[in-house]
């Protein structure tokens, strides 16, 4: 008989974030960052004109 | 300036101590399987600080490239006999391995052929390239037996038909097909491939064939780049690690090539885990649908997810290369793909160790009773027929141990390899810093995702 995909899907589905917890974080903290330092470079070359 | 230095300390001692922590959990005599200190998420999160601190330690403290252009020492000469002799040794196994193949029994575990192909060939030649150098090129049967007849055809004073001068279907050979294990039909796609690569090395020259035609050769020669020792001619030098990946020569498919090994190491890690479980059975429905018998649809099933796992590290690749080309001006992404592709490199080998260690010790000591009793028909040519596989050399605990061990090692070495190529691409040291940034989500990412694999089968197991 099939093994119904729901019976697995709780595994994985839980177990998944918790193991990319760091890079969902990390890359929210470069993705962060990098905005900020477009956004002061803009206000820079605003104030510069 | 302080503040830099304060922070690379601060880097240095904890990545010390990462280092010291999975020690000090084996003194607690930890042996099974399920035994370990902490759950193993605890153990990515632990591996994803120690990349994040090695790559604040590489910024403070590694300011002009090291690896490129690394000084090499010249340590001594091989005597001559040495390739002869290694190339017939080469050439004797895969005789013995292809006659017990076509003479031996049909079972795969008591048949030396599957176990001298899938363990010691494939595997145990990834860690014997890593550490001692390019030692495939030296036994590799193919190019010793092309090297004899232009020999002899030289002696004889006639031209030999051989003159001097891709591996996705292979991983699929290894992970999908049904029968791979199957010694009779092994066996002749072993002596398929030996007449493939001989008529290659007629037509192209068995040098240049070796060097840029044979996937084995090509494969195991970018794990021997990882390796502190290069042979040049008769000569053996000495070399900083991780040096010699940095002239890794870039081909086109070169990317593709190196995605395409963590790609199925990655699959084959999740097929044993609960998302395969759980998808598999869904797409072999489908494709029964379609009208596949029983082994077609699994060997579709397994084609497709073999698929989507190459295709996921591709991506996972170039979107660490999209957010470097943020920085700086002048450069393509496809340039940036092909510099940083090398970096990918010491991540194969860690994946490679880490999925394939414990086959390696485990399975490798096969290798015993096998060497008895090649053909699997009672003889006991050694006395050694009676051995075992002895379970107890490793605790499950101490293979985790390892396993992680190599993620971290090839990933911080895959950072300190882009972060020294950034060095050459960029001309500022902050630019060079930034442009990593993505390449460090990058590698936190194959970290976590490698070991969420490995405690899946854990779970599994």
């Amino acid at each position: 008989m099939m093994t119904p995909p729901i019976a697995h899907f709780g595994h994985w589905y839980i177990s998944l974030p918790v193991f990319m917890g760091p890079v969902v974080a990390l890359f929210g903290y470069i993705y962060l960052q990098e905005w900020r330092n477009k956004r002061r470079e803009r206000k820079k070359s605003k104030k510069g004109a | 300036m302080k503040r830099r230095r304060a922070a690379a300390a601060v880097a240095l001692v904890t990545v010390a101590a990462a280092g010291i922590w999975p020690a000090a959990a084996l003194a607690h005599g930890l042996v099974g399987r399920a035994d370990l200190p902490i759950p193993p998420y605890l153990f990515g999160w632990a591996a994803s600080i120690v990349l994040v601190v090695s790559f604040i330690a590489l910024a403070a403290l590694w300011k002009q490239p090291r690896l490129e252009d690394a000084r090499e020492r010249r340590i001594f000469d091989m005597p001559r006999m040495v390739d002869p002799l290694c190339g017939l040794i080469g050439v004797a196994l895969f005789g013995i391995a292809i006659y017990a193949g076509l003479d031996g029994t049909k079972e795969s575990n008591q048949n030396l052929l599957p176990n001298l192909v899938y363990v010691h060939f494939w595997v145990g030649f990834v860690l014997a390239s890593v550490i001692l150098g390019d030692v495939f090129r030296v036994f590799n049967p193919w190019r010793a037996i092309a090297r004899a007849v232009g020999w002899v055809s030289g002696r004889l004073g006639i031209r030999s038909p051989l003159r001097r001068e891709y591996p996705e279907k292979l991983a699929w050979l290894e992970l999908v097909y049904t029968q791979k294990a199957n010694p009779r039909i092994l066996v002749w796609i072993s002596i398929g491939y030996a007449v493939v690569q001989l008529a290659a090395m007629a037509v192209y020259g068995v040098e240049r064939w070796t060097q840029d035609g044979d996937a084995f050769s090509v494969y195991f020669n970018l794990f021997s780049r990882i390796s502190v020792f290069v042979k040049r001619g008769r000569t053996v030098y000495l070399r900083p690690l991780l040096s010699g990946v940095t002239d890794m020569p870039l081909k086109p498919g070169s990317v593709a090539l190196l995605c395409a090994a963590i790609g199925s190491t990655t699959f084959d890690g999740a097929s044993n885990g609960p998302l395969w479980a759980s998808l598999n059975p869904d797409l072999q429905s489908f494709f029964k649908t379609l009208g596949a018998s029983a082994n077609v649809k699994i060997e579709l099933a397994g084609t497709v997810g073999l698929a989507a796992c190459v295709a996921a590290v591709g991506l996972f690749y170039h979107l660490g290369v999209r957010g470097m080309r943020t920085v700086g001006r002048g450069h393509t992404t496809r340039e940036l793909a092909r510099r940083f592709a090398h970096t990918l490199v010491p991540i194969m080998f860690a994946y490679a160790l880490a999925h394939y260690f414990s086959l390696l010790i485990y399975q490798g000591q096969a290798a015993g009773y096998l060497a008895s009793n090649p053909l699997g028909n009672g003889s006991n040519l050694f006395g050694t027929a009676h051995w075992g596989i002895n379970y107890g050399v490793i605790s499950g605990a101490g293979i985790w141990y390892v396993q992680v061990g190599a993620l971290i090692a090839g990933h911080v070495s895959g950072l300190t390899l882009a972060h020294d190529r950034a060095l050459t691409v960029y001309q500022r040291l902050r630019d060079a810093t930034r442009s990593q940034y993505w390449m460090l989500v990058v590698m936190v990412g194959f970290t976590s995702l490698g070991l969420w694999l490995l405690s899946a089968v854990r779970g599994a197991g």
